[in-house]
Parts: C-alpha cells; sequence; structure tokens
C-alpha cells in the first residue's frame, strides 16, 4: 500500500469517528426534548436545573448523564438493535421475558411465596368481614403457563400450577375457587389466540373462554348475549417494549360489543359517565389495551339495560378483568369494579362496607397469577 | 464520569476535542488539564481538590529532590524523596486502607471503633503511584524535575488514563509533555483501538457480567458444580475485557491528544506459566512494583533466600494494592508462592512438557486466582470454592446450568476467540491480500459497527421500560 492509500484511509476512520461523534452530538442538540417515551412508559429525564447545592452533591452532574441518555436520538431503534444482537446470541431470556416460538413473548415466572401467602390471608380476612355474600374466585394464569411448549429449549420458568394449588388450598372453603387453565388450554388447542404475542394480557377471546368455563363452573346459565367484533391492529405491547424487536408480529386487538345492551358507566370521583366501556383516545396510542375503560381506576360503576340476571355484582380486579367486562356487564345488570392498587382514599368505605353499603349479591375476585404473586395492595381490602 | 457513557461519547469528547484542536499550541495543555479536572470532579467534587494537592507536593518535593542543583546539601532530596513517600503511601493507607484497619482491629481484639466516614477518591491508587514514581525519578536522576506546574498537572490529571490506568511514568511522557506532534496517523489508530476498547467493555465485559452476576446471586439449592465454574470463567472473562478494554480506550484516547502510552495488557489468557501471565497482565502495575519495590529491596542480587523473600513481599504488596481486604492479600500471596515455585523448579519441569500442558496448568490457576479475587465476602467465597470443588453436595450439573450453557455458548466461543490473537492475525492476512479494501472499507465499517452498536447496548442499559402500571 503507497502512503497516499494509506493517508486516505486514515482520513477516512478519522472522518467516520467525528462524525459519529459529533453527529450524535449535534443531533441531540437540535432534536426537541422528549417529555414522555410511550416505549418506556415513563416520564424522560429533562435538563436538570442547576444550583450550587446540586453540583456539591453530585446530583447536577448525575442529572445531566440521565438527561443526556434519556433524550439519545433514536433511542427506541436502538434498543431495538441490541435486543436483536442479544437474540443473534441466543440470548432468548430478556429483561425477565422470554422469545417464544410463533412471535409469543412470555413472561417469566418465579413464585414470591410469602407475598402470595400474604395475600391470600388479606382475602381471607376478608371474606369473614362478608359472611352473607356469594364470594367466587377466578385466578387465571398466564401465557408462560399455559402456552409452555412455546418456551424456547433453554427456559427455566417455575410451574404456576403450584402457586395456583397453593392458593386455592390455603383459601377460605367459603369461597368457590376457579381456574380456567384447561378452558384456555383447550382454546389454544382449538386455534383460538387466548394471549397477546406482545403483551402480558389475555385477549378478549381468552377471557370468553375463561367466562364461560367460569358461568359453567357457578352452575349459572350460559351467556346468551350476540356481539359485534370491531379489530385494531399494529397493537405493540408491554412485552415488546421490555425487549423491543425489529422482527415482532404485530397484535390484533378485538373490541366486542352487545348491541342490544344499553350501558351507563360511572367513574366515581371521576365525574366522567360514558355509555360505552371502551375510551377511543387510547386507540392510536401505543398503550392500546387501556382501549378497555381508558385503563385502571379506583371504583367504576356499570348499569346494563339488558342483562341476563338481575344481580348487583362487586368485581375486586387486575387488568387482566378489563378486556372480560363485555362478557360480564351483559351476564349481570350491576357492577362494581374495585382497583385496589388506587382505591386508597381513607374517607370512603372500606370494601366490605361498599359490600354492605350497596347490598352487594355476589363478589368475584378476577386476578391473573402473576398479579397475586407480586402486588402487595391486597393490604387495602381491609 | 466514565468513558463507556453516553454523556462521554456524545459530549465530553466532542467538546475537548474541538476547543483542543482550534486552540493554539500553547494553549492545549491548559485546555486538557481543566477538561481533566472536570472529568474527576465529575463524580468527586470535592476530592479534586486533594489530587490538586496532591500535584502540589509532587512539584515541590519533584523540584527539591533533584541531586544535580549545585550548591545543594544531600539532605535536601533525601527529605523531599522522604516526603513525597510518606505524603502518597499516606494518602493511600489513610482513604483507601483505615477503616479495613478498624475492623481488623475489632475482629482480632474485641474492640468497638466505629468506622470512619471515608469514601475512596477515585484512582487515588493510580494517581498516588504516579506522583510518587515521578520524584523517584527524578531522585535516581532519569528524568529531570518539572519546573512547569501546569505540565505536571496535566501529566497528573490527564483523564485518559487518570481513573483506571494505564499507571503512565512521567519519564515515558516527559517529552511529550512539554512537545507533541499530533498526526493523522496517530489520531487514526487512535479511534481504532477507542473502538476496540469500548466493544470490549460494553458488548464483551457487560455481557458475560450479567451472567456472573446472576450465577453468584443464584440460591444455594439452585447451584451446581458446572455452575460455579462457569460464573467464575465467566467472571475471568469479564475482567479481563473490562480492565484491557478501559486500557484500550485510554491508549486510544492518548493517541488522540498525540500521546504514546505505553501498553498495559498483552494476550494474558495465552500464557502457557503464571511467569508468563505476569508478563502479559497489567503491565504498567507489574513493571512499577519490580522497578520501585522489587529491585529497591535488592531484587535478585542479594542471593536466592532474599530474593524469594523480595518476592513475596512484592506479591503480598500487589494484592494489597488492589483492595482493602483479606481475599486480595490472599490472592497476591497465591500468586507470589506459584511465581517462587515456577522460579525455583516447575518452569523447568513444564518446558519438558508439550506446550498445551502448560497452557492448561496456567489457566486453571489463573482461573482459581480469580475465584479469590472475586468474593470480598468470606463466606461467599469459601461456600463458592466448596461448590467448584464439589465439596458442598451440590449436583454436578443441573437443567439450570444446561440453560446457562445453552444460552452463553456463542457468547463464550466470542469471548474465547477475543482474549487470543485470532483476529488481529486474521485481520493482518486479509490486509497482506486485500490493502486497500482492508484499510478503507473493512477497517472504518468495523470501527463504525462497533461504535453503533455499543451505543445500542448503551442505550439499552438507561432503557427502563416502567410497567408497572401493567396490570
Amino acid at each position: 500500500m503507497n502512503k497516499k492509500t494509506e493517508k486516505i484511509s486514515q482520513i477516512i476512520m478519522v472522518s467516520v469517528f467525528i462524525l459519529f461523534i459529533f453527529g450524535f452530538a449535534v443531533w441531540s442538540l437540535l432534536l426537541k426534548d422528549r417529555e414522555f417515551s410511550e416505549m418506556e412508559n415513563r416520564n424522560l429525564a429533562q435538563f436538570p436545573s442547576f444550583s450550587w447545592k446540586s453540583l456539591n452533591d453530585g446530583s447536577f452532574t448525575s442529572g445531566l448523564e440521565k438527561y443526556v441518555s434519556d433524550q439519545l436520538p433514536m433511542k427506541d431503534e436502538l434498543v431495538t438493535l441490541k435486543t436483536d444482537a442479544d437474540r443473534l446470541l441466543m440470548h432468548d431470556l430478556q429483561n425477565g421475558v422470554y422469545f417464544g416460538k410463533d412471535g409469543y413473548y412470555l413472561q417469566d415466572y418465579k413464585e414470591n411465596s410469602e407475598q402470595v401467602e400474604k395475600n391470600v390471608g388479606y382475602i381471607n380476612d376478608f371474606v369473614s368481614f362478608c359472611p352473607d355474600v356469594e364470594i367466587d374466585m377466578m385466578l387465571v394464569p398466564n401465557s408462560i403457563s399455559v402456552m409452555s411448549d412455546k418456551l424456547p429449549a433453554s427456559a427455566t420458568t417455575q410451574d404456576q400450577n403450584k402457586t395456583i394449588s397453593k392458593v386455592k388450598e390455603k383459601l377460605s372453603d367459603k369461597i368457590r375457587f376457579y381456574c380456567p387453565m384447561d378452558e384456555l388450554k383447550k382454546a389454544v388447542s382449538d386455534g383460538t389466540q387466548a394471549y397477546y404475542k406482545t403483551d402480558h394480557h389475555w385477549t378478549s377471546d381468552g377471557a370468553r373462554a375463561a367466562f364461560d368455563g367460569f358461568v359453567k363452573f357457578l352452575g349459572e346459565d350460559e351467556l346468551k348475549a350476540q356481539y359485534s367484533c370491531r379489530e385494531l391492529d399494529g397493537f405493540l405491547g408491554t412485552l415488546y417494549s421490555k425487549a423491543p424487536s425489529a422482527f415482532s408480529e404485530k397484535d390484533v386487538m378485538k373490541l366486542y360489543t352487545d348491541k342490544d345492551n344499553k350501558l351507563s358507566v360511572n367513574y366515581v370521583d371521576k365525574d366522567k359517565e360514558t355509555d360505552t366501556i371502551f375510551d377511543s383516545s387510547f386507540e392510536d396510542k401505543k398503550d392500546k389495551y387501556s382501549t378497555f375503560f381508558g385503563g385502571n381506576f379506583p371504583l367504576i360503576e356499570i348499569k346494563s339495560s339488558n342483562a341476563q340476571n338481575n344481580k348487583k355484582v362487586l368485581i375486586l380486579k387486575d387488568s387482566y378483568a378489563n378486556c372480560a367486562m363485555p362478557y360480564f356487564t351483559s351476564m349481570y345488570s350491576d357492577i362494581s369494579m374495585i382497583d385496589l392498587r388506587y382505591y386508597h382514599d381513607a374517607t370512603k368505605p372500606t370494601v366490605s362496607e361498599y359490600v354492605k353499603q350497596n347490598n352487594i349479591d355476589k363478589v368475584i375476585l378476577l386476578y391473573n397469577v402473576d398479579f397475586i404473586n407480586s402486588d402487595d395492595n391486597f393490604t387495602w381490602l381491609m | 464520569m466514565v468513558f463507556s457513557s453516553t454523556f462521554f461519547l456524545f459530549v465530553f469528547l466532542p467538546a475537548v476535542l474541538i476547543l483542543y484542536y482550534i486552540a493554539p499550541r500553547k494553549v492545549r495543555n491548559l485546555i486538557l488539564f481543566v477538561f481533566s479536572l472536570v472529568f474527576y470532579a465529575w463524580g468527586e467534587p470535592v476530592y479534586v481538590f486533594l489530587m490538586i494537592m496532591s500535584t502540589i507536593v509532587a512539584y515541590i518535593t519533584g523540584l527539591l529532590a533533584d541531586k544535580n542543583v549545585k550548591g545543594r546539601k544531600p539532605w535536601v532530596p533525601k527529605l523531599s524523596l522522604l516526603i513525597a513517600v510518606l505524603w502518597n503511601m499516606g494518602l493511600l493507607l489513610f482513604f483507601k486502607y483505615t477503616n479495613f484497619f478498624i475492623t481488623t482491629a475489632n475482629d482480632f481484639f474485641g474492640l468497638k471503633i466505629n468506622n470512619l466516614d471515608i469514601v475512596m477518591p477515585i484512582g487515588i491508587s493510580f494517581y498516588s503511584f504516579q506522583t510518587l514514581s515521578y520524584v523517584i525519578d527524578v531522585y535516581r536522576g532519569d528524568v529531570e524535575a518539572q519546573k512547569n506546574y501546569l505540565t505536571l498537572g496535566t501529566y497528573v490529571a490527564l483523564f485518559p488514563q487518570l481513573i483506571a490506568g494505564p499507571i503512565v511514568r512521567y519519564k515515558d511522557v516527559a517529552q511529550q509533555l512539554a512537545k507533541r506532534k499530533e498526526t493523522m496517523s496517530n489520531f487514526a489508530s487512535g479511534v481504532h483501538r477507542f473502538a476496540i476498547g469500548l466493544g470490549k467493555k460494553v458488548l464483551l465485559a457487560n455481557a458475560v457480567g450479567k451472567l456472573f452476576d446472576v450465577i453468584s446471586n443464584t440460591p444455594q439449592s439452585d447451584m451446581s458444580v458446572t455452575a460455579a465454574w462457569l460464573g467464575i470463567i465467566a467472571y475471568t472473562f469479564q475482567i479481563y475485557f473490562d480492565f484491557s478494554g478501559y486500557s484500550d480506550m485510554a491508549i486510544g484516547l492518548g493517541k488522540m491528544f498525540g500521546f504514546d502510552f505505553l501498553e498495559n495488557f498483552n494476550y494474558p489468557y495465552i500464557s502457557d506459566s503464571i511467569t508468563e501471565f505476569w508478563r502479559r497482565w497489567h503491565m504498567s502495575l507489574s513493571s512499577w512494583f519490580r522497578d520501585y519495590v522489587y529491585i529497591p529491596l535488592g531484587g535478585n542480587r542479594k542471593g536466592k533466600f532474599r530474593q524469594c523473600v523480595n518476592i513475596m513481599i512484592v506479591w503480598f504488596l500487589t494484592g494489597f494494592w488492589h483492595g482493602a481486604n483479606w481475599n486480595f492479600m490472599i490472592w497476591g500471596v497465591y500468586f507470589g508462592v506459584i511465581l517462587l515455585c515456577e522460579k525455583l523448579f516447575l518452569l523447568k519441569g513444564l518446558s519438558k512438557l508439550p506446550k498445551i500442558i502448560g497452557h492448561i496448568y496456567a489457566l486453571i490457576l489463573i482461573v482459581i486466582g480469580w475465584g479469590i479475587f472475586a468474593f470480598d465476602d468470606f463466606g461467599k467465597l469459601s461456600q463458592n470454592f466448596r461448590n467448584m470443588f464439589g465439596l458442598s453436595g451440590i449436583d454436578l450439573i443441573n437443567d439450570q446450568a444446561v440453560s446457562w450453557l445453552g444460552t452463553y455458548a456463542i457468547t463464550f466461543v466470542i469471548l474465547i476467540a477475543a482474549s487470543t490473537p485470532l483476529i488481529r492475525k486474521l485481520g493482518s492476512f486479509v490486509k497482506k491480500g486485500f490493502p486497500v479494501v482492508y484499510s478503507c472499507v473493512l477497517q472504518p465499517l468495523m470501527v463504525v459497527s462497533i461504535l453503533v452498536l455499543s451505543t445500542a447496548y448503551l442505550a439499552g442499559s438507561s432503557f427502563n421500560p416502567f410497567l408497572y402500571f401493567r396490570f
């Protein structure tokens, strides 16, 4: 190689580097700061305010570093590149999520026995406060156990069946306990998509299979309502956000409506009343699952004009319940939904007081296994 | 601040480069000095004054340590050398070891002295060795004392080597500090070197470090012999790619500003003996101890017995330098004993055997060494060794270990290849055949790929999907 080509090669190397670091530097200067990341579902760090105190204790400089890394141009794309590079290296478990077969993300599961036992204890205490009410519980397994055949060969996840049996065993025998594992497995083997590929929730169809099994288990009449269906496509859920891959298949979300059933949906304390359980403002956002009710709220009361049963039902729930509400509202005329994560106001009646004051006929606890394994808000049942 | 952060790459480095190169030559040292102080003060706003103070002590004692000044009384250089030694060792002992001594005294004598509220200043182990070697070299007449404070300050604070070495000696860069020529060819090789270092740290060390973290936090009931070895082998790779990657970045950055630092690593894991390993691992530290401890103690000139004692002293101190804890001392002594054995008889024996035997022997001892180094908690350390040698009643292998082996198989192949000169040899082979394509296309392409991928991994590490709203 002669002197000239050597010089040229050096110039190329230096220019490439200068372009790279200055490119990012100038780009981040020009780019408008983002307040919120839809992908990460959190507020991003903003330019830190300066004071001698914050300089001295190091919070200014660390804030500046956070600001730069949060506002990095192309951040979501870069993270996608990282995820796929790791997948190429056969790292099938990233950020607590497995890359399963057929495009399914499956959330890893490790039993937290202490939390499970605590939560069951709170539920049992609650039962003793409500002696005269019928109480049922549906505990929904997550995709990792229903669709365990989709897991990569290297996976070492724990069996949710153990947690389910533990709950069933420790639960007060006043509660009729139901787990739709078999129904969901059957639905999957019949070709129904019971869980989203990119989200940790079950689908509306999965919820329907479980709902039918639940009603049968309780010995009630089966659901007769007829539904029209609207589809929202392009859904990339929370599990995708944890390990975004360029090769992820987008999900389709189904919104079922019972046309013969007029609803009045009251967001108690939020001054909001609507005639639908859907909040269309989320349809175009990334967080599409919030199209059901617009997310989670402390207390929502729903009246149905044309329900199958004239019953007052209280549903204690997590977000798995949200997409099952088309079926519950066609079944029961008065439904109250309480989400214990947000029902924290000490001036409001406790849950058992609520049951008495509103002459509730029936309480349904509807939770998924991951939730009962990790959530610490069951103490608010008291 | 660390090199492997988006702030360094896209704010600090562009800023210092642009100011450095548009400034006239006369003020370039000043720019480096100021930026280095900012770099240091970034995480240590108070201790930067300690470093400046240390430089002032080195500056004054250095000037007075010169024996060749006419009319200077002979005790003056001696006293300044003594002050330099006391200052630097005192600093190191106080900030790094006080709490260790207190804890040890409490344990041994049943005392109840409270630990002092001391945070160790970053890089103190490095810069106190550097300023000390400077004064010693002046005293020995190996180098002239620096009369310009700014030049000496730039040497001590120089951000590329400030917080994790290599331990650059003043006499190696004295000329460059006063007069250096930044060239395109130096900058280009600096870029190449920096990218390699960044990749080693962000892509290789961090990836395998995650495996070590996971395994060392695995409950004993899920452990197996295989997993214990896998964990410590992961650590073996992590510490090499982390540390040598940092040295590569330092050397590369140095080149961008016209400096030539000495090499710090030379493929240590291809060694055929521990003696060879220590000639290839953290070379700037072992040569420091050789020149400023071993040789002054008499080295090998005072008979076999004194040599053995000297070797053990050096290795005890080398171990202790790495951290204020028993395991580091044991680690140092462990290598001292092996080196002694090799010197006395083992090397002779090894040379008669096939090379591969020596290689396996060295690797096993190196990995065991890291097993001592990795845990500063004695309970964990001994538990890990009992796991490694099957003394804790665990299975040889279990599902979890198989799963780790499977998911990290490709990673380990890459790590092994990157620990040898294989990739470099492959490069020169291609270069021979297609010199233009290699230098003008392939090499820049490789550098860009490493930079982009490293940025992606850095972005990924600050990527915190907040999913509590989840259910």
